[in-house]
């Protein structure tokens, strides 16, 4: 049972990792935000200030 | 039965752990900066080049969109494959040797150290991969989320091996990555804006964070001070970053640090979405809205992307207003240390306490992060490193070694944290409404202060400063 759960766990993040969000990038709002922050080099996933490209 | 590894001399020379977590963070911003060269420029009157011999050592992964392999492809190299994997074999031999000696201090068995490092090692890779997703990198679902849930998925289904939990030494990765952290907090950067960077950020945030930590103990009656401190500190000050240090400072238990990153992350992600657009549906000055953004917005990577969609300017005013905020990080750090020495010692009696006593309490980690705060903001430019070298030191070593041992510091957490146990803050509804109390507030202070100084007191300064 402990490994049924484990391997469920995995699956589901397989599924939204693999599947799901590569859909969800491609929705056209999605899409144009994610070409905005590729063409302005930002890190929308900084922690701290010294991970955005603008501050260096 | 394999030799007990402790070293009694190691726990002599370091009576507490935190010392010995200084003294590593020393050695390794020492030698980051030693790496770093000043070359003079290829005609006189150029400006010197840098040239940092430790760049890319620490891992980077990519953003990928459908194939996670892409994470260890650069695209400049895309002829070679997987070129990022000597890049991660190296950190893991940098990181597998910098804890040996907090294997020995604390007696960690060799193969139970090896295998429980390796194990750390793989899950904090697998978390990176996650968070390089590009959708959710967008949102700014940073990694400690990602190692927090993987360590959850197996503590809470298959279990943790007994092998690898004397591993599990999350508290100590987290005071290592902050003694690393306090690298990056330039007190320099607090002039970047001129006065009104520094009230929209300096100002308004404390005046938040000790409001609504009053609130949360006066009116709320939050069960816990230390979750009511690390939720008001990722709430006012930056996110992630804020609640680790602060959650370090006032030794927060590791699933009330967890808690506050989880809401802290979900709120951002819809705020960096919501608040971009309610300033242009609202008509508000832009370099107003972005400087409200950069105020409130907890995680830094968010502001950047929140104020990139009103504009270059205002991405540059939110992203500054968060990086003087982000600063605050030293300050704030250092006075929740002190204030919980004070009023919530170990003994909680009421019985005022001695220097000594309060001394003995106190976090010693967090004079190594002030430390290296002081050391990289006056010492070394008055050596003469030029900011470009220590811009090169953090960007290319200190920032993402410190990354990986905060994220293997949550994959740890994961791996010894209950779904129970995290569950009692998630039914519970104090803690939450603690941030929303908060967040409005802060939204209605920074609102004001932001308009006030970008709008009416320094409006045209603000202008001239964006113009050059």
């Amino acid at each position: 049972m402990r490994w049924f759960k484990f391997l469920g766990g995995c699956a589901v993040l397989s599924f939204v990792w693999l599947w799901v969000l590569p859909r969800i990038a491609q929705y056209p709002s999605v899409r144009d935000h994610l070409e905005l922050l590729e063409r302005r080099n930002i890190n929308a996933g900084a922690m701290y200030y010294t991970e955005v490209e603008e501050h260096r | 039965m394999a030799p007990c590894l402790r070293k009694p001399w190691l726990r002599k020379m370091f009576p507490h752990e935190d010392w010995l977590v200084i003294l590593l963070g020393a050695m390794v911003l020492g030698l980051c900066t030693l790496l770093v060269e000043s070359k003079p420029g290829p005609t006189p009157g150029e400006k010197p080049q840098v040239v940092n011999y430790a760049k890319g050592t620490i891992a980077k992964l990519e953003k990928w969109a459908s194939n996670p392999v892409r994470a260890f492809v650069s695209e400049d190299q895309a002829k070679k494959p997987y070129q990022h994997l000597p890049s991660l074999a190296v950190t893991w031999a940098v990181l597998g040797a910098l804890l040996v000696p907090v294997g020995l201090w604390k007696g960690i068995r060799p193969l139970e150290y090896w295998t429980g490092f390796l194990v750390l090692s793989f899950l904090g890779t697998l978390a990176f991969v996650m968070a390089s997703q590009e959708v959710i990198k967008q949102y700014n679902y940073e990694y400690v989320l990602w190692a927090l849930l993987l360590g959850l998925l197996i503590s809470n289904t298959v279990g943790v091996p007994r092998a690898i939990r004397p591993m599990l030494i999350g508290d100590t990765l987290i005071k290592l990555g902050l003694v690393l952290l306090g690298a990056e907090v330039l007190f320099n950067k607090l002039v970047a804006l001129g006065p009104p960077g520094i009230f929209t950020s300096w100002i308004v945030t404390p005046v938040v964070l000790i409001s609504t930590f009053w609130f949360g103990q006066r009116v709320l009656k939050m069960d816990s001070p230390s979750l009511n401190m690390v939720i008001s500190a990722d709430m006012s000050v930056c996110g992630v970053s804020a609640a680790i240090a602060t959650g370090a400072a006032c030794r927060a238990k590791r699933e009330e640090i967890s808690y506050a990153i989880g809401i802290s992350l979900l709120f951002t992600s819809l705020m960096m979405v919501v608040q971009p657009q309610f300033v242009l549906w609202s008509g508000m000055d832009k370099n107003v809205g972005a400087a409200w953004m950069g105020g409130t917005i907890d995680s830094t990577g968010a502001v950047a992307a929140a104020g990139a969609v009103l504009g270059k300017d205002a991405e540059t005013i939110a992203s500054t207003v968060k990086m003087i905020q982000n600063v605050l990080i030293g300050v704030i750090a250092f006075a929740v240390a002190a204030y919980w020495t004070m009023a919530y010692g170990e003994n909680d009696d009421q019985q005022k306490i001695g220097l000594g006593e309060i001394w003995k309490r106190f976090p010693k980690f967090v004079l190594g992060f002030l430390a290296a705060s002081l050391a990289f903001s006056f010492l070394l430019p008055s050596l003469g490193v030029s900011s470009a070298a220590i811009d090169s030191i953090t960007k290319d070593t200190t920032t993402p070694l410190r990354s990986w041992l905060f994220c293997l510091a949550f994959v740890a957490f994961g791996l010894e944290t209950n779904f129970r146990e995290l569950g009692k803050y998630l039914k519970e509804g104090k803690p939450l409404l603690l941030y929303l109390i908060g967040q409005t507030w802060s939204m209605i202070l920074s609102l004001a202060m932001a308009y006030w100084m970008f709008g009416v007191l320094y409006a045209d300064r603000v202008k001239e400063i964006l113009a050059k």
